[in-house]
């Protein structure tokens, strides 16, 4: 295993680990007793380097891009870098919650259905029928166009990083539900598709793999391509306690 | 051959708006357009200044999203020591990527384009809507943009209106002020992009890029009064004496942009802002006495 002197990891909810994640923002009833098990903490232990996680829960593609920009300059040779990419139907939209300009939050499927959410506060009923349907019935249609582009970007980015002595990584949306899911692990108690601690522990494993193996870009084709032998064993598997 | 290189990045007014393809006066004819005229714009005639090769990445219609991305496709190619030059546009566009309503393929990243609403678009929607008028293929700009069916033009057209600067076109063709701006999702887009482009500059300055950045506030800066045309850096509606709407610049303009260019080039002024064209303008622009370029002569 080569040596690196430091951790990025850049992406969405999966990254910033919804569910095990230290500033508890998922508000999970387990509070977080798992934040240990979130999986590039549990990579930078294996490979006993310093972390930066800028994963953010919500993250459009878009904003994944951007916050890989704003950081280039702080990368350095040598360094370890994992992108998240993340699925396609997720487009930035305006926040003027704190007259901010210059942020922007992330519109999603799920966004619409959020009573309590910024979105539903923020916006009378005429205009969210028309974001509503803009973001239903004009934007998903083509958001794979948008994803291509978007993939495209990580690879420019990856190239480059690659090319100054960074080694990149990006893995993409296809490998959400190859590991074990809260869903799962809670007996169905937590409706919800993030990685539980197991998921973490054998997409940590995996990615050790791919580094191994010099695999740069990761689906789920690759996850079958490093078959089973790879994850941990039985007796390690974490039962939830609340 | 110079082994270093000039990275120009930006909309019309880098790739050379007006004077690489010309528009029809307003009499509706090309017939003062030369050839020639495409080798007269400022980024050609910075990197002969400079004895730099020119890559010169601007397009017609740009928005700032489209510029960044341009910059990531290209990134990999500006080595140190070359010298990067981005023209931060209007935020009055909206970007729009071709394939999300043609079928092509998705490695086509230069098909990306943007919707402006200084092209028409949604000035024909709000003229159409307060004619009530409601078939979009009657306006003008619509019925060319035939990529597009007509419930997906009514979607676009009402989600642009609500949702974008276009807004404020529909709330009566005024400027903003500071203390009455309305945040809409392009300027959202166009600030995480502005900060994107610095970001990019600060990276590769670290890497030994010479990284300069200016701004829409350059286009027209100078004016007495708006429509006046007589800005520092002269208009082919000037150029033309008004025969012309074209307010990108003209042969004049873009030699004296060079100009300013090259001395904050020469003085490592990174941000190339308006204030420090004004102050250049009064110590040296203005003293400048080149051959005029008639129009339609050279």
């Amino acid at each position: 295993m080569a040596s690196y002197n430091s951790l990025w990891t850049f992406g969405d909810s999966y990254t910033h680990c919804w569910g095990l994640e230290e500033t508890t923002v998922s508000n999970m009833p387990w509070g977080d007793k798992y934040k240990d098990y979130m999986w590039p903490r549990l990579l930078a232990k294996e490979l006993n380097i310093e972390l930066t996680n800028k994963g953010n829960s919500g993250s459009a593609n878009d904003n994944i891009v951007h916050e890989i920009i704003k950081h280039l300059t702080y990368l350095k040779k040598d360094d370890l870098v994992i992108i998240g990419a993340t699925n396609a139907p997720r487009m930035l939209y305006v926040h003027t919650e704190d007259n901010s300009k210059y942020d922007a939050r992330t519109l999603s499927t799920f966004t619409f259905e959020d009573e309590d959410g910024f979105f539903c506060k923020h916006y009378s009923k005429s205009d969210r029928e028309i974001i509503h349907n803009y973001f239903l019935h004009l934007y998903p249609d083509r958001a794979n166009a948008i994803l291509n582009y978007n993939h495209f970007n990580f690879r420019c980015l990856q190239s480059h990083l690659n090319q100054i002595g960074i080694k990149t990584l990006v893995w993409t949306d296809s490998i959400w539900n190859k590991y074990q899911q809260i869903d799962e692990w809670t007996d169905r108690k937590h409706i919800d598709g993030h990685w539980s601690p197991n998921g973490c522990m054998d997409f940590t494993s995996f990615l050790l793999w791919a580094l191994d193996n010099n695999k740069f870009w990761l689906t789920d084709k690759e996850v079958d391509e490093a078959g089973r032998d790879i994850y941990r064993r039985e007796e390690s598997y974490i039962s939830i306690e609340l | 051959m110079s082994t270093t290189n000039l990275w120009t990045f930006g909309c019309s007014f880098t790739e050379g708006g007006g004077l690489d393809q010309p528009y029809l006066d307003r009499h509706k004819n090309q017939n003062w357009y030369l050839e020639e005229y495409k080798n007269t714009i400022w980024p050609i005639l910075l990197s002969k200044q400079l004895d730099l090769n020119l890559h010169n990445k601007g397009i017609n219609g740009s928005s700032v999203l489209n510029m960044v991305f341009n910059m990531l496709i290209n990134l990999s190619n500006i080595k140190p020591g070359d010298i990067v030059i981005a023209g931060l546009t209007s935020s009055h566009r909206f970007t729009i990527y071709n394939n999300m309503f043609l079928n092509e393929p998705y490695n086509a990243p230069y098909s990306m384009n943007t919707i402006s609403n200084t092209h028409g678009v949604v000035e024909d929607f709000v003229n159409g809507t307060l004619k009530g008028q409601t078939t979009y293929d009657n306006d003008l700009y619509w019925s060319s943009v035939d990529f597009m069916n007509k419930e997906q033009k009514e979607i676009l057209s009402k989600y642009l209106l609500m949702f974008n600067t276009d807004k404020v076109v529909a709330e009566g063709w005024y400027p903003r002020k500071e203390e009455e701006f309305i945040y809409t999702q392009a300027d959202v887009e166009w600030n995480v992009a502005k900060n994107a482009v610095y970001s990019m500059g600060e990276f590769m300055r670290s890497v030994g890029v010479e990284f300069y950045i200016w701004t829409v506030n350059l286009w027209h800066r100078g004016q007495s009064y708006p429509g006046a045309e007589d800005q520092y850096f002269e208009s082919i509606v000037k150029w033309s004496n008004f025969t012309s709407d074209d307010g990108h610049w003209s042969p004049n303009g873009h030699k004296l942009a060079s100009k300013y260019f090259k001395w904050c080039i020469d003085n490592k002024v990174y941000d190339m802002n308006e204030l420090v064209l004004d102050q250049w303008y009064e110590d040296i622009g203005c003293n400048e006495r080149d051959t005029y370029i008639e129009y339609g002569k050279l």
